[in-house]
């Protein structure tokens, strides 16, 4: 892979966030402080509704906590008006969901050159054609979404997460709709991904998917149990 | 669904011109039969008064100033004369408002040969109008020749006299040359000269005591007046009087007519007017409740599109899409939507419209460049505008709340 990114820092201080219900306010976070730095692949496990999505949400610079700062080298992104903070979105985190989130009307090449089309620090065709040969896609780069396998899906999901070589990739459970063959090949491109110095945060309920990472994140009710 | 809404939109619209079109066509061909029809019943009216005219003789007497009106309405000719130079005078003049001039000098006489009383009248024919030129009226009456004798109902019949028979009328003989049937009037008792004849006759020579000057071209109510006006100013000796009413009473007949079918023309064009307005009113409520149903259809419909699209703008917003660019995206699927409808919309009314409303309306419909733009873009435009609200609804959706609930 052709290792073009910047290699960033990040660190969470505080993070706390709750939501409001009819039920009444539930603390989803905690006072979650994190300290990580490149290469490191963290998986984070713990019971649904413990908190691992927020908390993705959160370091991935798309929802503001109440509580706690972020930041990435210094840059805060939550300080950032909502134009710049896109911006650096597409220029330094990468998305990957268990449900996949392709645009059904584009096909995987489209898909996958998506990111490209709001970050235009360079063309990104041929990266597009690297991620699409790697991944095993070069006879589904025309089929749309409908025509794909899960595994085929995911794998279009994680293309696109890392067309424009972020330095961080937050991936909410990426096997969980796969297969374990499908979903091994995933976690071996994470792996390669976090070990050419990218910064990965896994959220999963696979025990053998937990074990992946260099990093080990346990939550419970909103609070980190135990980093390893 | 979208693209049916601007289909019918624009075909509403196509459809109230082309009726508009239509009804105005259709206006502006009544408009022109009837003119036309108005333009040839008064110059058949006009042909039928000039004939009428020549059979009811003279309607304007010009007599000498000194002439007592009553001895004319009593015995139907004045003692007084004038010079006959004054028809010249006239003739010579700019008049306008007689057509033709005719000089006479008119006396009761006795016919000794036969002990009858006789209206001896000399005539010289009709005087041309000389600025008229080639453009004068055509002569109304032929002139009596010298040595010749025209002869009125009781004079030819009572004495069983005939046409081209020499008789003897007060010492001189002269050829009849025509006689009339009877006409009931003083006419019947009558014999017609020329007018130097008569005038060495009666031993007036070089003297009239009238002129007739038939077919008035007045218009006015007081057409008597315009013509003693006129008169007047070239011979001021003179004065005027109206005999015969029947040919003016024909034309203010045809100045009525005309004045009636103007009236009718104006009220028809009024009527028709008004029911184009209201056509328009009609119309234009039409394709406004058309349009306003199309843009809340689709505005509904980029409501529904944009959730349905939510997770897609979810994503793309996490990917760093800002807002100005999700904005973009869902207001483009609008716009095919609209030039969708307007492709199939015109495409429909190419092929209808000739058909239902003709080529003329086609022309007036597609030839005109504010139309082309109307139907070309605005439809367009209004799609837009209709997914704009929901666009920016859509744009300004929190991704993370998106993802977190998919």
């Amino acid at each position: 892979m052709n290792n073009t990114r910047s290699e960033m820092a990040l660190r969470a201080d505080g993070i706390s966030k709750t939501y409001s219900s009819e039920s009444g306010v539930i603390r989803v976070l905690n006072h979650i402080n994190l300290e990580l730095s490149k290469s490191d692949f963290v998986t984070i496990s713990g019971p649904s509704g413990c908190g691992k999505s927020t908390l993705l949400m959160i370091l991935g610079a798309l929802q503001e906590p109440d509580e706690g700062t972020l930041e990435y080298d210094g840059v805060s992104p939550y300080k950032l008006n909502a134009k710049d903070r896109a911006q650096f979105r597409s220029t330094n985190i990468g998305f990957v969901f268990q449900d996949f989130n392709l645009v059904p009307y584009l096909n995987v090449r489209e898909n996958i050159l998506c990111p490209g089309i709001v970050n235009h620090s360079k063309d990104w065709g041929a990266r597009s054609a690297e991620l699409i040969e790697s991944l095993g896609l070069s006879d589904r780069a025309d089929h749309y979404p409908d025509q794909l396998s899960s595994g085929e899906k995911q794998r279009t999901a994680l293309a696109r997460a890392l067309l424009v070589e972020p330095s961080i990739i937050f991936a909410d459970e990426p096997t969980g709709n796969l297969d374990q063959a499908n979903g091994q090949k995933v976690l071996e491109h994470l792996t390669v991904y976090a070990n050419n110095g990218a910064i990965v945060m896994m959220a999963t309920h696979d025990k053998e998917a937990f074990n992946v990472g260099n990093k080990h994140l346990q939550m419970a009710e909103g609070s980190v149990l135990t980093l390893t | 669904m979208g693209v049916t809404a601007v289909s019918v939109s624009v075909l509403s619209y196509i459809i109230s011109l082309s009726v508009l079109s239509k009804s105005q066509m259709s206006f502006t061909d009544k408009m022109k039969r009837m003119n036309s029809d108005l333009i040839k019943e008064i110059s058949d009216l006009e042909n039928s008064i000039r004939k009428s005219m020549k059979g009811l003789g003279f309607n304007i007497h010009i007599y000498p100033e000194q002439q007592d009106l009553a001895e004319i309405y009593e015995q139907g000719y004045g003692e007084q004369t004038m010079p006959e130079e004054y028809v010249e005078k006239l003739a010579n003049s700019k008049i306008v408002t007689v057509n033709h001039l005719l000089p006479r000098l008119t006396q009761m006489v006795k016919w000794a040969e036969k002990e009858q009383s006789v209206l001896l009248i000399g005539v010289r024919g009709e005087v041309p109008i000389a600025f008229r030129g080639e453009n004068r009226k055509k002569a109304l009456i032929d002139p009596v020749k010298i040595g010749d004798i025209v002869l009125g109902y009781e004079l030819h019949n009572k004495y069983e006299i005939k046409l081209g028979d020499i008789i003897k009328f007060m010492g001189r003989e002269f050829k009849v040359t025509a006689t009339h049937p009877s006409r009931g009037t003083i006419d019947d008792i009558t014999a017609w000269m020329a007018l130097s004849t008569v005038q060495e006759l009666l031993k007036k020579s070089g003297l009239i005591n009238g002129i007739l000057a038939l077919e008035c071209n007045c218009e006015s109510i007081d057409r008597l007046g315009d013509i003693k006006k006129e008169i007047g100013q070239i011979l001021p000796g003179t004065k005027i009087i109206e005999k015969e009413s029947k040919a003016l009473a024909r034309a203010e007949a045809r100045n009525k007519v005309k004045k009636t079918g103007e009236k009718q023309m104006q009220n028809f064009a009024l009527s028709q007017k008004e029911l184009i307005v209201s056509q328009s009113i009609t119309a234009t409520l039409f394709v406004l409740i058309i349009t306003a149903l199309s843009i809340g259809w689709i505005a509904y419909l980029t409501f529904s599109n944009v959730a349905n699209r939510s997770v897609e703008i979810g994503i793309l917003g996490a990917m760093g899409f800002g807002g100005s660019k999700l904005i973009l995206l869902i207001i483009s699927r609008a716009t095919l939507m609209g030039v969708a409808g307007t492709l199939c919309a015109l495409l429909l009314s190419f092929l209808a419209v000739p058909i239902f409303w003709g080529e003329q309306v086609f022309n007036d419909i597609f030839m005109n460049p504010s139309n082309l733009f109307i139907l070309t873009c605005v439809p367009t435009l209004l799609a837009c505008c209709a997914a704009w609200i929901p666009a920016v609804k859509g744009a300004l959706k929190d991704p993370a709340v998106i993802l977190r609930n998919e």
